[in-house]
């Protein structure tokens, strides 16, 4: 028995607060048997306890309706899939909370970043040659063909007027026609001059047999006007025109010859290499290797001075294959 | 995971958020992260692992919440029971206060007990039963209206 003395009456009435406070646990059951008494009395004679526990079953009446709602299969699977990569980014880096100006300059690297990758990436050129309308267009520089065999007797007729005759592939300059039909004779030969013989060079003379001649370029000459039966040309070439004046002439014109040949050169005109201008001069007009032309410079030095000079000349000629135009001239001093 | 497990998740994003597309993608994270606490805790109750994954999700987001801006619609995948009006549970939804809307989520609708829910948000019984009141006492009064009518 408690020491604590009650009231008179032994009954202490429930409040309004705690009544109003009990009457979820009073209709779920959760009270002891005083408890649930002492509220079922408060109820009995209170309207507004009444109308709360109205309120309160007609909650749970809805609720326990609404858990009766049923999700389709459709819903279902949308549900468990797998969340993506980028999804996921966003929501770890809470991109929705970054300023707007951040954004813009997010977005505006991936999209320049793309642009990168795409113009670096992308195939251009079969692109423009698609849209050229002519897949491996090809620019012909020059044609080669190939020299008939050298004839004995020269024909007198012009070239032009015998087709069958075939064009000589480089014109013989310095030369004139009638002179190629096989004469020797001094007076008659007349050097056309053409402009890029007038003009000035700077050349250096070979005298160091260790060195190989240093060429200059010439400034740029006059356009020349090329000869009938030459083709044209769609850009300019060069020409090494260059002078040898030794002693000897006669003994050792041939040695020159033999190493032009050796080294591999050609003849380049109509007239043979070596051919005899007049008696103290013979002609060279040849095509030799680029790669074999500082020997060949060694071994004409040592003969005597000589000089040689590159100039420009609308005829291109094939990579690696330089032509050449020497005169070998007999030093009378 | 269980159907049962997605279901409730799924429920419980429903009524809370009222909005079809925003139900699908929390759901999909809170299963994310149901797993996960289920890696991590493989002897807890499933439904104080729904109850603490869903509370986790929504305080992450509340920003985002907006209440009272219901976006549902009826051909997209939920299936209301017949003769239920959802007018009183938006109204409640939009009006009540957080912890009065989840508790009643929890109890009354996914059906989980007073002590689970106790237990995942690590508060008293005694807490979770005064919530519950309140959140009826108001869902009863909107409901009453409704009741009037059809009387």
């Amino acid at each position: 028995m408690s020491d604590i003395e009650f009231s008179k009456y032994k009954k202490r009435e429930i409040s309004s607060f705690v009544g109003q406070e009990l009457l979820y646990d009073y209709i779920s059951n959760n009270l002891d048997q005083d408890r649930k008494e002492v509220v079922a009395k408060y109820l009995k004679y209170s309207r507004d306890a009444q109308l709360d526990l109205q309120k309160i079953e007609l909650g749970l009446q809805y609720t326990q309706q609404l858990s009766g709602m049923s999700v389709s299969n459709d819903v279902m699977s949308e549900v468990k899939k797998p969340n993506t990569y980028l999804y996921l980014l966003l929501q770890k880096s809470h991109y929705e909370r970054w300023p707007v100006g951040m954004k813009w300059g997010v977005e505006s690297l991936i999209v320049v970043g793309v642009l990168v990758i795409l113009l670096s990436v992308a195939p251009w050129e079969k692109i423009l040659q698609l849209g050229s309308g002519s897949p491996g267009a090809k620019v012909v520089l020059a044609e080669a063909k190939k020299v008939a065999p050298e004839k004995a007797d020269i024909d007198a007729k012009a070239p032009e007027t015998d087709s069958s005759k075939e064009v000589p592939q480089f014109v013989d300059e310095g030369l004139i026609a009638a002179v190629k039909s096989g004469s020797v004779d001094e007076n008659k030969v007349v050097d056309i001059e053409s402009p890029t013989a007038k003009t000035p060079s700077k050349n250096l003379v070979a005298n160091n047999m260790d060195k190989a001649p240093a060429v200059k370029e010439v400034p740029e000459a006059k356009k020349q006007t090329l000869p009938k039966g030459v083709p044209a040309v769609l850009s300019g070439g060069y020409l090494y025109r260059g002078t040898l004046t030794m002693k000897g002439l006669a003994t050792s014109g041939g040695k020159i010859k033999d190493k032009v040949v050796d080294l591999g050169g050609r003849k380049a005109g109509d007239v043979d290499l070596g051919w005899q201008k007049n008696a103290n001069s013979q002609y060279y007009h040849f095509t030799l290797p680029q790669a074999k032309y500082e020997e060949l410079m060694n071994y004409l030095a040592p003969f005597g001075k000589l000089t040689i000079s590159r100039e420009k000349h609308p005829r291109i000629m094939p990579d690696g294959i330089i032509r050449l135009i020497v005169t070998v001239e007999e030093d009378n001093n | 995971m269980t159907d049962q497990e997605v279901r409730a998740i799924a429920l419980f994003f429903y009524y809370s958020l009222l909005d079809d597309k925003k139900v699908i993608e929390a759901t999909s994270l809170a299963v994310s992260n149901f797993n996960e606490k289920k890696r991590k805790h493989p002897d807890m109750a499933w439904q104080v692992l729904v109850i603490s994954s869903t509370y986790e999700l929504w305080n992450k987001n509340l920003h985002k919440i907006s209440r009272g801006r219901p976006n549902i619609h009826p051909d997209s995948g939920w299936q209301i029971p017949k003769d239920v009006q959802l007018g009183p549970w938006k109204e409640f939804q939009k009006t009540s206060s957080q912890d009065e809307l989840l508790t009643l989520i929890w109890s009354k609708i996914l059906g989980f007990s007073d002590q689970q829910i106790a237990v995942a948000l690590q508060i008293s019984e005694g807490t979770v039963r005064y919530r519950l009141a309140r959140a009826l006492r108001k869902v009863g009064a909107l409901c009453q209206p409704a009741r009037l009518k059809n009387v």
